[in-house]
């Protein structure tokens, strides 16, 4: 199974909240779509859901064209931001509801709800309505939701947002486990990047409607194609340097070391990680940022540099990565 | 606390003392009504509402009568209100306001204008004398409010409900029968509510479109008793018609409000 966008864009009074997005989501990936808030991302999930209407561009599930076909029929299973379950309705019913419409018998509709319930850990809810179960309980039912139909691809729409820290880091392996690991391809929009790098087999980064970069979660870190990408890529973020010629420098907190003879820095703050610090420090470059193990002793003036290979170079006025080799 | 209360009462009182009046009447003999404050023999009496429930046609069939008219224009109206609504509150931003400044204009014009034309309409039709034709009229002048209010309670339902319905597989129809009409049954109930009340206390209308005796509505026959003599204006009969004919409506609103309440608490979530 898979999902292709060509060409895709819709356009809002006059403006492209996203254009020309072309991506493949193979057989079972997950393919993250990362970007800040209002960058498009999920009116991208709207117009694979069928929710809205592309104003260029195609769809295909499974290579076939579903651009024009309504989201009643296409089989996309969606857990959104604010799970919107009906909240008149019983969990069990919530669940059911899908197969109901599809002409599913009871008995059928019974084994297949029971068995998501006891998958998701959820059976002794399922009379519970919406209003009498936790942020974290509703999510659950959320994905049991769109897992029971079997869809052809999953959307996540910012599925985690609305949990605390905690819970989030509990429902990562279970969203491995029940959706990543299955065939469907996996579309997965957040604005968080540590849980696209966590989550994604591959990483869209999008900036103002426009696709910046696709690639492997590592290969984003390593070789961000842009000063957008870089800082959006990696914590504690990326240090830009001064320009010189045109051409801005990056370097990342952690490729940064602590040498006898180097640049001079004065150290103005620190910020314990747990296992390392974070050092805000004041040079002739700026404010930089620097990361070194935690049980080290800082003094108040230290001296340090990095490896030239660790730089990435960037052209100031367009944003995108020279390559100097 | 105790301030409010007493406005509370206050209010009450306002509100209620003329019911209470009218059923203290309906239990009076004449001559108690005539001298309120003076010491009357036979201040009690159950004369009057023996005589409206024994006069021929007995008052319970005039009850029925307006409830078959109530009932059916209702259901008429929500049929037609409830999918109208719904495109309404679908429209573009422009079309939406249009049509509701529209609507809202509609129900604002003083229908009593209307009703001898409206009579015209139903002796070119032959649809007088017919308690069910009563409520064509009487749907047509509650849908302005009805779809007003209607359309403005599915505007305000989170639009990610519908759209999860819509990948859930509803088609529409469906996500109107499951979704949409389940949480808008508040606003559902209580159009009903000022639909049913507004054919129950109809006057004009009712009064030209039937003439058997046997068909009248409660407010044309209430106002009947009162005029049913040139010498005197019987007052009890008058007071216990009225009152016979609130308690239906008093059990309709109590039984509706329990459902707007549980309705109000069970859409309580957002998220």
């Amino acid at each position: 199974m898979t999902l292709e966008l060509k060409n895709l864009g819709r356009c809002v009074r006059k403006n492209w909240i996203i254009r020309d997005l072309n991506l493949k989501v193979d057989h079972g990936e997950c393919l993250a779509i990362l970007g800040p808030s209002g960058c498009g991302k999920s009116s991208t999930l709207r117009l694979i859901a069928g929710l809205d209407r592309p104003d260029e561009g195609k769809v295909f599930i499974n290579n076939v064209d579903v651009t024009d076909i309504s989201p009643v029929k296409r089989n996309v299973g969606m857990v959104f931001q604010s799970y919107a379950l009906f909240p008149h309705l019983s969990v069990c019913s919530n669940l059911s509801l899908g197969l109901k419409v599809r002409g599913i018998g009871i008995k059928e509709q019974n084994i297949r709800v029971s068995k998501i319930l006891s998958l998701m850990q959820l059976e002794h809810l399922a009379k519970r309505i919406p209003a009498e179960l936790s942020g974290g309980q509703r999510q659950r039912v959320a994905l049991a939701r769109a897992l029971l139909r079997e869809p052809d691809v999953y959307l996540l729409d910012e599925p985690m947002s609305n949990l605390d820290a905690q819970l989030r880091e509990e429902l990562r392996p279970e969203i491995r486990r029940l959706i990543l690991n299955g065939e469907s391809p996996v579309l997965y929009v957040t604005h968080d990047q540590q849980e696209a790098m966590a989550m994604a087999n591959r990483v869209a980064v999008i900036k103002n409607g426009k696709l910046e970069q696709i690639a492997t979660p590592q290969e984003l870190y390593r070789n961000p194609n842009s000063i957008f990408v870089a800082s959006f890529i990696g914590r504690p973020q990326i240090n830009i340097l001064p320009t010189i010629d045109g051409v801005a420098t990056g370097i990342r907190p952690e490729h940064i070391k602590i040498v006898n003879d180097g640049i001079k820095c004065r150290v103005i703050h620190k910020e314990w990680l747990g296992t390392n610090q974070l050092l805000y420090l004041e040079s002739t470059l700026g404010t930089l940022r620097m990361t070194c193990d935690a049980g080290r002793e800082i003094a108040e003036e230290i001296n340090i540099n990095w490896d030239k290979k660790d730089e990435h170079s960037f052209d100031k006025s367009t944003g995108h990565t020279l390559n100097i080799n | 606390m105790k301030k409010n209360n007493f406005f509370v009462l206050i209010l009450l009182f306002w509100s209620l003392a003329p019911f209470f009046w009218q059923v203290y009447t309906s239990f009076s003999t004449t001559e108690s009504i005539t001298n309120p404050f003076s010491y009357v023999q036979n201040r009690w009496t159950l004369d009057n509402y023996i005589q409206v429930l024994t006069a021929n046609p007995p008052f319970w069939r005039y009850l029925l009568n307006s409830t078959i008219v109530g009932l059916s224009s209702t259901g008429l109206t929500l049929l037609i209100a409830t999918p109208a609504a719904y495109a309404i509150s679908k429209s573009s931003f422009h079309v939406e306001r249009i049509l509701r400044l529209l609507l809202l204009a509609v129900s604002l014009f003083p229908y009593v204008l209307l009703f001898l034309s409206l009579l015209e309409i139903a002796r070119v039709l032959g649809i007088g004398n017919n308690l069910l034709a009563l409520s064509i009229p009487y749907s047509a002048l509650s849908m302005p409010l009805a779809v007003l209010l209607l359309s403005s309670a599915f505007k305000d339902l989170p639009k990610d409900l519908e759209e999860a319905a819509r990948i859930e597989g509803l088609n529409l129809w469906q996500r109107l029968r499951w979704i949409l009409m389940p949480l808008s049954s508040p606003a559902i109930a209580s159009t009903g509510i000022i639909i049913f009340l507004f054919s129950w206390n109809e006057y004009p209308i009712a009064l030209t479109w039937i003439s058997e005796v046997e068909l009248i509505t409660l407010p044309v026959a209430i106002a009947r008793i009162a005029g049913s003599s040139l010498y005197s204006v019987p007052y009890g009969a008058y007071a216990s018609a009225t009152v016979l004919g609130s308690i239906p409506l008093i059990f309709i609103v109590l039984f509706f409000q329990r459902q707007i309440i549980s309705g109000l608490t069970q859409g309580a979530i957002k998220g």
